[in-house]
């Protein structure tokens, strides 16, 4: 079997069973969040939208596991480094796709059942893209993050900390939603916000890339 | 064949690895000797392509390992800390060895586990510092990796866990020959399972040769002082000790027929010197590694 292909089911086979876990205790916090407001509130505020912004920042934390936990795991099984980023970013790819359909549908359900405001097809596939391309930077960013500090160590990865966050902070002020899955922020429009974060994804790629093409495996994640 | 060329390993200001050159033939055991901070670990790292060289080469069959997909199937580096996720079961670990690697052998593996009284269950951040080592093993040996590297894998085990592994270690190689480099300290231990000696110091090669010319190589010489200070005269000095009129020197090079007869005659006794008492004269601070060259 192509390594590549090896290292994603490895990937999801370790990590889904916590991920669904956690999303699960979310989904059950927000139904619980959700019958509380409309106890207390009449309309009911939406809870889905402020509270599914976590996800973004989830596949961010996948990354920094993927590169500190599983990168020398894979490489002393004999994977290189190249099928070992392939395969784990294919494993980014899905989770922030699966995560990108979950948070319009947990916010069209929410509005199904307590009439929430807002929502419609259109807001649904701009939630969609909104949070694939957040997810996306997110674990960008995440990588190159956890990348320099493995590969430069904790003080030289630090320099590096503010560049490879780039992509997750331009996602956080320029592709943030509201409680009704609209852009909180005007200072761009859409189409433009979302070229402006996968532009800044993808430079941050290729420093992800740079740092771990030929990083020297270490003994632990600080290098 | 593995060949190494001016290979160098560099970090900051330290010099590691200093131009080593060296063929290692494959289908042989190898015991890489070396004193703390030689620059073992740095070697076996460029060869299992865990970091890429400073300056000169590796190739492994005349190709560089060093993201090679099929060259690091092929390779097996296990060293003293564990590459594994601290949180994933023993059981797990082996798991993943056995669906990547393609030589893996389960029933091996098995046996292995049961030598070393493993508990799969436990995680391996919970395993002792010996059980730690008993699972390198198994991964080392059960890979069955045409270039098995293992570095210092011994650390914490107790001695009956160590016979196990030599013992096993040479009933599989014996069956399934292959290229295995052996990074050890315990070199009394080991050195009947070595087939060549690999010693390097402060980076740079000092000896390789197969291990029954290196150990004839050595000889200490005990006798009146004044008789065995005219012997050992032109010769490769490595110890030397005396104690009233007696006087015993360590020589590096070995003695042919003519000179242990000139020897025997003087009544100067030859005795041998075992691989570590070589190994530590060779690799002592005070020593010109240029002498034995």
């Amino acid at each position: 079997m192509n390594p590549r292909r090896q290292v994603t089911e490895h990937l999801l086979r370790t990590y889904k069973s916590a991920l669904i876990g956690f999303a699960g205790v979310f989904v059950v916090g927000v139904v619980i969040a959700d019958i509380v407001a409309a106890r207390v509130a009449d309309p009911a505020p939406g809870i889905w939208m402020y509270v599914a912004i976590a996800f973004r920042y989830w596949v961010g934390i996948i990354a920094v596991i993927f590169i500190s936990n599983n990168l020398r795991q894979f490489v002393a099984v004999g994977v290189t480094r190249r099928d070992f980023m392939a395969g784990a970013t294919a494993v980014g790819v899905l989770a922030s796709v699966a995560f990108a359909v979950f948070v319009p549908l947990g916010h069209g359900i929410e509005y199904a059942i307590h009439g929430g405001s807002g929502f419609s097809a259109a807001t649904g596939f701009r939630e969609f893209a909104a949070t694939l391309v957040s997810c996306l930077a997110s674990f960008v960013a995440g990588s190159a993050a956890c990348a320099g500090i493995y590969r430069f160590g904790a003080w030289g990865g630090l320099a590096l900390v503010i560049p490879a966050l780039l992509p997750a902070a331009a996602a956080t002020i320029f592709l943030t939603t509201d409680s009704d899955g609209q852009i909180a922020a005007d200072h761009l429009s859409f189409p433009l916000a979302l070229v402006v974060c996968l532009v800044a994804t993808a430079a941050v790629a290729v420093l992800s890339h740079w740092e771990l093409k030929d990083v020297t495996i270490r003994r632990s994640a600080l290098g | 064949m593995i060949s190494l060329r001016d290979l160098t390993v560099r970090y900051g200001a330290t010099t590691a690895v200093d131009s080593i050159s060296v063929d290692l033939a494959p289908g042989k055991i190898y015991g890489l000797l070396g004193r703390n901070g030689s620059g073992k670990t740095s070697l076996l790292s460029v060869l299992s392509a865990y970091r890429k060289p400073s300056s000169g080469s590796v190739t492994i069959d005349g190709s560089d390992p060093f993201e090679n997909r099929e060259l690091m199937r092929d390779i097996v580096f296990v060293r003293d800390a564990l590459d594994a996720v601290e949180g994933d079961r023993a059981g797990t670990l082996l798991d993943l060895h056995a669906r990547m690697r393609p030589s893996w052998d389960a029933e091996l593996a098995a046996k292995l586990v049961a030598t070393f009284e493993l508990d799969l269950r436990k995680r391996v951040g919970a395993l002792s510092r010996g059980q730690r080592s008993s699972l390198g093993v198994v991964i080392g040996l059960a890979s069955r990796a045409p270039l098995t590297i293992l570095d210092e894998v011994y650390l914490g085990m107790d001695a009956a866990a160590r016979t196990a592994f030599y013992r096993e270690m040479l009933a599989d190689y014996l069956e399934h020959p292959r290229t295995i480099i052996l990074s050890t300290h315990l070199i009394q231990e080991v050195a009947d399972l070595l087939e060549e000696v690999v010693i390097i110091d402060r980076g740079r090669l000092v000896v390789h040769e197969d291990t029954d010319t290196f150990r004839s190589r050595g000889v200490a010489v005990t006798g009146p002082a004044d008789v065995v200070t005219v012997f050992a005269e032109g010769r490769t000095v490595l110890a030397e000790q005396s104690l009233g009129r007696t006087r015993q020197v360590t020589l590096y090079g070995g003695l042919d027929a003519d000179d242990r007869e000139r020897a025997e005659s003087a009544g100067l006794t030859l005795t041998p010197v075992g691989i570590q008492d070589l190994f530590v004269h060779l690799t002592s601070p005070e020593h010109n590694l240029e002498a034995v060259r």
